[in-house]
């Protein structure tokens, strides 16, 4: 199948185009596209759309099939031979749940980051800058087979201009290492997941320290709040300590997968989640899988253009969300905005199953 | 004393403290002697806890609770003796349960199986606080004697965690251990040593099936609406209550007739079916997508899988010719059926199958299906009830007579 040319047309827009209608063609004929080259190209998900998609009218994006995100767990499917494979990609796998496995191969790869580069530069400005990670450096050690956590180090490190990792490999802040990083640049940006950032914050609270960091700092967080919510831990708590430690400090909330690495959904300065140009989402009914009218809570569906070696360009997550609109948001961004309420309920096993 | 003795006290330096004890005394009950089978202590105090079950506001907003109560009431305890008792039949000694973590009230079946044949009683709750189990908590410490002394020496409630070296100690006390869960955890529990005449007593994981004689569904339809909706709200109760969770809940539907026949039912039935789901489901929003995962697996790991049929997104049907694997019968819940075809009830019994519990029917008549099973040199299934009793708890169960199972018969010459 030779490759599109809607790609590039889509690929030169910004992430955040005003040219909303072009956009939206474009990337509905990329979509159709990528269901034609999946189904070429797998048979596992040629079987999945014929069964379940059983006739479908492709009238518009809402008709392009979708796969549960969970799909991934325990099934590899490739769209590729697996000799051209690069690299695997697994979910934190939280809590006793089986880990996602996706395989990436050049061309994926190169669009996710192509992607992600642009969504970055957007939101944060065209320059390359300082990156702070509040991580491990081990865990941005490149391998054949990585974390969710080192996907997301590496896609930010994109656009860095230079990286420190803020964590030593005992957990313990580098503090004095920081305070000279953070003398030597006077604008950085911070990242991490959302629940190491706690973690690295409280362990720098018990050893009694402080750092300085530089004021109009921004913090870039994502990852999901489950393990903060384990901990009974609030967003609005989570904020505050934030504004403890980096005041007047800008945070940015991101949402995104591993089944969808490259594509993320950024909050705006309202705090809403935005679709990019080259990603969409769509909020179905939980019961029905129709789509649901705007504002009514229901399943995330997402889609993204960079899914290439596998077939992950829509999927069905497990996770609730509302949306507000498409382009229309006060904040100036465009794309669908919408807000993430977490997981859905750990289904209740009625019936008799094992003694635990 | 002989060498038991010697056993058993040294046992009983090891401590209990790990054990949450939730009712009941444990010394006691690891202490207490058999008795004969449907002693009428015990069946008074059964009378008795179902009486107070009944009048209790509380236990009152729990159908299982209540159904349990009716289980148990006098007249059905009766009958039980009449069938099961013997007077030359004796209990056999403490015995453990371990029940499933999921079935707030099975724990209470399980305790009357142990009860009726003689037997205290250690059973080991789910970690899983339900309110039910609250409920007969508060109920066993309200009762007054005499009742109060037997709950106390025949039953303890415990939790803990899973813990071996606790089983293998509570089992160094037992006469008889009591298994409900999946392979996986029967397994595990084989491998704690038992005294040598320790019985256990295994409930593991099974699947059920549903038969339906295809021409009856067209016809009950013909007959009135009303008549087809009252038959499928019991394939209803058998199958959504649990989520197809319970071994009892059908996952394979077989049509008997011919081609034709199956056509018309099957659409008439699976489409009638989604409506009563559609109508009285409570829809949790996680389950449609794990349903929906659940579905894609089965897709893409049964090889020969084609022609699935949707109705709405509430059931969904996936034709088959061989019984399915475990992995995919674990597969099939929330609303996922297998379905098959056979022209006769004759041919039906000659499908091999293994590891299936319940068989239900619709269409069927008792006789029908008892002239067939005298004819038959061997049977797949271990019981056959028609549609909406599957959950319908017996002192037999999964082919186990359990009061037989659970006492020992004295001979006399």
């Amino acid at each position: 199948m030779k490759p599109s040319e809607n790609l590039s047309s889509l690929l030169e827009l910004e992430a955040y185009t005003s040219k909303t209608k072009r956009r939206d063609a474009l990337f509905f004929q990329e979509m159709k596209y990528l269901v034609d080259l999946h189904r070429e190209s797998s048979e596992s998900y040629k079987k999945l759309c014929d069964e379940i998609f059983q006739d479908a009218q492709f009238v518009d994006i809402s008709n392009i099939p979708f796969l549960p995100v969970g799909i991934f767990k325990n099934s590899t499917l490739l769209s590729i031979k697996s000799v051209n494979l690069t690299k695997k990609v697994s979910s934190s796998g939280t809590s006793n749940q089986k880990k996602s496995e996706i395989i990436i191969d050049r061309e994926t790869s190169m669009l996710q980051r192509q992607i992600l580069s642009k969504q970055l530069r957007s939101i944060l400005g065209p320059t390359r800058f300082p990156l702070v990670v509040f991580d491990k450096e081990s865990m941005n050690v490149a391998r054949n087979e990585f974390s969710a956590r080192t996907a997301g180090i590496r896609g930010f490190s994109l656009v860095a201009s230079e990286i420190f990792f803020a964590i030593n490999e005992d957990n313990s802040m580098k503090d004095k290492e920081l305070r000279e990083f953070l003398r030597k640049n006077k604008r950085v940006i911070l990242f991490g997941f959302t629940w190491k950032i706690w973690e690295a914050l409280e362990v720098l609270e018990a050893t009694g320290k402080s750092i300085d960091f530089p004021l109009d700092s921004v913090l870039v967080h994502g990852g999901g709040w489950k393990k903060l919510e384990n901990l009974k831990i609030s967003k609005q708590e989570f904020s505050s300590k934030v504004n403890r430690h980096i005041p007047e400090c800008r945070v940015i909330n991101y949402y995104g997968m591993v089944e969808q690495a490259g594509s993320i959904y950024f909050e705006c300065k309202l705090g809403f989640l935005h679709s990019s140009s080259y990603a969409d989402v769509i909020i179905r009914d939980s019961t029905s899988f129709k789509v649901a009218p705007l504002g009514q809570l229901g399943l995330i569906q997402v889609m993204s253009l960079a899914a290439r070696s596998y077939p992950g360009h829509s999927l069905l997550t497990e996770d609730l969300g509302t949306l507000f609109g498409r382009d229309d948001c006060n904040c100036g961004l465009s794309g669908a905005y919408f807000h993430v309420f977490g997981r859905v309920k750990n289904v209740e096993l009625r019936g008799c199953s094992d003694a635990i | 004393m002989n060498c038991e003795d010697v056993v058993m006290l040294s046992s009983n330096t090891v401590d209990f403290d790990s054990v949450n004890l939730l009712f009941g005394d444990l010394s006691k009950v690891l202490h207490s002697s058999p008795t004969r089978t449907f002693h009428s202590k015990i069946v008074d105090f059964l009378t008795t806890l179902s009486n107070s079950i009944l009048q209790d506001l509380e236990a009152s907003q729990y159908p299982d609770l209540t159904y349990f109560a009716f289980w148990i009431r006098a007249g059905n305890l009766d009958s039980w003796r009449d069938l099961h008792g013997n007077k030359f039949r004796f209990g056999l000694g403490p015995t453990l349960h371990i029940t499933p973590a999921n079935v707030p009230t099975n724990f209470l079946y399980s305790m009357v199986f142990g009860l009726v044949s003689g037997n205290s009683n250690v059973i080991r709750l789910p970690t899983k606080d339900f309110p039910q189990v609250k409920i007969i908590t508060r109920i066993l410490f309200s009762m007054e004697k005499p009742h109060s002394e037997i709950a106390y020496e025949k039953i303890a409630l415990v939790r803990y965690p899973k813990m071996d070296r606790l089983t293998s100690h509570l089992l160094s006390f037992c006469r008889a251990l009591i298994v409900w869960g999946s392979n996986e955890t029967v397994k595990e529990l084989r491998l704690i040593p038992k005294p040598p005449d320790c019985r256990e007593v295994v409930f593991n994981n099974k699947n059920s099936i549903l038969i339906i004689k295809a021409s009856e569904i067209q016809q009950m339809n013909r007959r009135s609406k009303k008549e087809l909706r009252a038959q499928l709200s019991k394939v209803y109760s058998d199958s959504f209550l649990f989520d197809q969770n319970g071994c009892s809940s059908p996952k394979v539907v077989f049509w008997i007739g011919d081609f034709d026949q199956i056509n018309t039912a099957r659409e008439l039935f699976w489409s009638e079916l989604a409506e009563i789901v559609k109508s009285k489901y409570e829809v949790d929003n996680g389950v449609m997508i794990r349903k929906f995962t659940n579905l894609s697996k089965l897709i893409l790991e049964k090889v020969d899988l084609k022609n699935i049929s949707l109705w709405g997104n509430f059931i969904y049907s996936i034709p088959i010719e061989t019984m399915p694997s475990e992995e995919e019968f674990s597969l099939c819940r929330f609303g996922i059926f297998f379905e098959n075809r056979c022209d006769s009830l004759e041919n039906f019994f000659k499908v091999p199958m293994e590891g299936i519990q319940t068989l239900s029917y619709i269409g069927f008549k008792k006789t029908d299906l008892h002239e067939n099973l005298r004819e038959l040199e061997s049977v797949g299934v271990d019981r056959i009830v028609p549609a909406g009793e599957a959950f319908q708890m017996s002192l037999i169960w999964d082919g186990i007579d359990c009061v037989s199972t659970l006492s020992k018969l004295i001979s006399l010459r």
